[in-house]
């Protein structure tokens, strides 16, 4: 016999993450959700970032996404700052109900920004809603300029591009009109930022943008 | 591997569906599947045989169709469906808002009593 169902698969993952959101737009927390490769500079740029913000008197909180390990936990415990790891066992991607446990593990009390580095990888996580305010793709000049074409949907879901290791574009042969032809057929709206963490070029436009996206944030009427 | 996640998503529907409905037995499923998803159905039905294993749906076949991207205009209105760009061929804003691409739905199982 046959049973209409008529149901969405991923529901469940839907509404925990609207109700993250709810809560963390109660407590005026930005959730920012950075998505790439193996190796796109994630962590650095998130080293950068706490520096950078921390100097800016602001309170920020990681959530480590990773399929095994806790090195880039480690690496980033020096900062000081609540960091919460969630080791996904094999799976590619982190999900809303992992974050929302993992949103749990420390106070959230002063905080004006939490950063989610997901598991290295371009296309499962971009699935994914884990209740961020937005996604951020980091895609870097040494995986070449085709890669908006081959993974079109974090250059979709993503609301800001960092593209990293600036420095290397001559080296790698990096065709930049190549890369952004194909990130503009998928995403024209895309905030688009060029950047080295490794070389400190281009963060201060990137901490000035996510400065100002905190302090939108904390105006949002509750 | 993103197929996994939603593949025991889909279980775990159509496991409360079949409950409810006292089959003892899910043969197939019949599912939408937005082409934003990115899924390839013939791993969505590899994760599902191992997620499904040992429940009423081992081996129940994932009839999978995969449906187009329709995008909305906040410009103009216009209502299209994507193929390659991004971009409303009405009007060339790039301001536009998904209206069908992203779900995944459970349509219908088969099963037994």
């Amino acid at each position: 016999m046959e049973i209409k169902v008529m149901k969405r698969a991923m529901q469940a993952g839907i509404d925990t993450a609207n109700d993250t959101r709810k809560l963390l737009k109660n407590k005026k927390i930005l959730m920012i959700n950075l998505i790439g490769s193996p190796g796109a500079g994630k962590t650095l740029i998130i080293e950068n970032t706490l520096e950078m913000l921390g100097a800016k008197g602001r309170k920020a909180a990681v959530i480590e996404g990773d399929i095994a390990s806790s090195k880039d936990a480690l690496r980033l415990q020096k900062y000081g700052i609540p960091i919460v790891m969630i080791n996904t066992g094999g799976n590619c991607h982190l999900d809303a109900a992992s974050v929302a446990k993992a949103l749990k593990e420390f106070d959230p009390e002063g905080l004006d920004i939490i950063i989610i580095e997901n598991v290295g990888n371009l296309v499962c996580p971009a699935g994914f809603d884990l209740g961020e305010d937005f996604k951020v793709a980091v895609s870097s000049v040494t995986e070449g300029d085709d890669k908006p074409e081959k993974y079109p949907l974090l250059f979709r879901e993503a609301t800001l591009l960092l593209l990293n290791k600036v420095e290397l574009i001559s080296a790698v042969n990096f065709d930049k009109k190549e890369y952004y032809n194909g990130v503009n057929k998928l995403n024209g709206a895309i905030t688009k930022l060029e950047v080295s963490a490794a070389k400190k070029i281009g963060m201060d436009k990137w901490i000035n943008w996510l400065d100002a996206q905190i302090e939108d944030k904390i105006k949002l009427e509750g | 591997m993103h197929e996994f996640t939603i593949a025991s998503n889909i279980l775990e529907v159509i496991e409360k569906v079949a409950e409810e409905n006292s089959l003892t037995k899910i043969n197939s499923v019949k599912l939408k599947v937005g082409k934003l998803r990115q899924i390839c159905p013939d791993a969505l039905q590899s994760a599902f045989n191992f997620a499904a294993e040992d429940t009423i749906a081992a081996n129940a076949k994932m009839i999978v169709e995969l449906t187009p991207i329709k995008m909305k205009c906040d410009g103009c209105g216009n209502v299209f469906i994507v193929n390659g760009a991004y971009v409303c061929g009405n009007c060339d804003s790039y301001s536009l808002k998904t209206l069908e691409g992203n779900d995944i739905i459970v349509e219908t199982i088969e099963g037994d009593r």
